[in-house]
């Protein structure tokens, strides 16, 4: 994986657009899972989603390949998701609730590759409505502690990796691991008990 | 044999474990706890069923999602970018078909520059006689402390209207007399949104983005032809 991501940034590096298309399916559904775990909103995500591989292509000239290129890239999207929270903390942005926590699986705001239909409805309605409450969970945590919680267990980044993505130390990456998972436990205690 | 001292060590250890950043000889040390303490298995397990019920709605979820509006999206936002704010603005008025309906008097310079200073960039704003109900004419101020723009903005270039305004665009650089708290954080990016569109007076107050991503962005269009807010307003 990391050898071929090499080639094609190198490729892309050189002015190759497939390349960087390439890059873009590679991880386009990586980087969106990171975003919209960090913001809850579908539409705003794929906005993100799409922000992120536009710094990618503008700063891919200066990547240097010190670390490996999905560090880098997942680097740029917790920034982006960063410079989401400051936004909207300063615009006091309101969000809509029943984006936040309602089932965001409605096809109607939330298109689908079709699975859904294989289920039945009372196992889509109980999965969605547990997703909603983990969802919730979620979102009441600080975003220092999400956005660690989220690189590594649903990108299983190393404490070393996080700590490169989010620019702080091994220690403080696991003291937020440890408050992130405590806090979700409590929460979700009637699911993990 | 399971002690407090070491189920209490263990624990601790026990998330480490989880993420697989032991030693082998801490993670030797966990196991062989674990064989042994109920309670240190619990924690464990309940460790691993928060992972797998985050896992569970997250990576369920997402496979799901389409995303092939993603690599298009990306790459029309490369290709306006490389076209230029002048082309952008220009196309930007005609996919909401924004015709000049009642161009006003010219904005004089100090007010435009004035509005700049409050929008931060750019100002579109109606100049020049009317030629009939949809037409009008424009003036584009260009900030140039970003870096995109001053290759796009040579002062007096006439470009082609778009369709339904004939606008003709002036593109002049308007450094010189740019006063912002801007001027200490040029800018980088080569976003930029419409944040402010009046009909009335035939003014577009555009907000490029100083931090790369979406400014805030105020809806106050007035009048025929205007976006519905909630609409796409990147330029």
């Amino acid at each position: 994986m990391e050898a071929e991501d090499k080639i094609l940034v190198q490729r892309a590096k050189e002015g190759d657009q497939a390349a960087f298309k390439e890059l873009v399916l590679r991880y386009q559904r990586k980087v969106y899972m990171i975003v919209y775990s960090m913001i809850s909103n579908h539409q705003e995500a794929m906005d993100k989603t799409q922000e992120v591989f536009l710094r990618v292509h503008r700063h891919l000239p200066s990547f240097e390949g010190t670390s490996s290129f999905y560090t880098w890239i997942y680097r740029i999207a917790v920034n982006i998701c960063i410079d989401h929270y400051r936004r909207r903390k300063l615009q006091s942005y309101e969000y809509d609730d029943s984006f936040k926590h309602g089932p965001a699986l409605q096809e109607e705001v939330f298109p689908v590759v079709s699975s859904a239909s294989r289920e039945t409805p009372t196992g889509r309605l109980l999965r969605e409505e547990l997703a909603a409450k983990i969802r919730a969970a979620l979102d009441k945590l600080p975003p220092k502690h999400r956005q660690v919680l989220i690189l590594r267990e649903l990108e299983g980044l190393s404490y070393q990796e996080i700590a490169d993505v989010v620019g702080i130390s091994i220690g403080t990456v696991m003291s937020r691991l440890f408050h992130a998972r405590k806090k979700m436990q409590s929460r979700l205690s009637h699911y993990v008990n | 044999m399971s002690n407090k001292v070491e189920c209490r060590d263990v624990r601790e250890m026990l998330e480490r474990f989880l993420d697989g950043e032991l030693s082998p000889q801490e993670h030797d040390r966990v196991r062989n706890e674990l064989a042994h303490c109920q309670e240190c298995r619990q924690q464990l397990d309940r460790l691993q069923k928060l992972r797998a019920l985050i896992r569970e709605v997250y990576v369920e979820e997402v496979r799901r999602v389409n995303l092939d509006a993603v690599l298009p999206g990306v790459m029309t936002r490369i290709q306006n970018q490389e076209r230029g704010w002048k082309e952008r603005i220009l196309a930007w008025l005609e996919r909401y078909q924004i015709g000049l309906v009642s161009p006003a008097a010219p904005l004089g310079v100090a007010a435009a520059l004035a509005a700049a200073v409050i929008a931060g960039t750019l100002i579109y704003a109606t100049s020049g006689p009317t030629e009939g109900p949809d037409v009008g004419k424009a003036r584009v101020e260009v900030a140039a402390d970003d870096p995109a723009a001053p290759a796009e903005a040579e002062s007096g270039t006439m470009l082609a209207g778009a369709q339904g305004t004939a606008a003709d665009v002036l593109v002049q650089d308007a450094s010189a007399n740019r006063r912002s708290a801007h001027e200490e954080k040029p800018f980088k990016r080569n976003e930029c949104y419409v944040t402010y569109y009046q009909v009335d007076s035939g003014t577009v107050i555009v907000d490029v983005d100083p931090d790369g991503d979406a400014p805030a962005v105020v809806w106050h269009f007035e009048g025929e032809g205007s976006p519905e807010p909630g609409e796409d307003n990147r330029i």
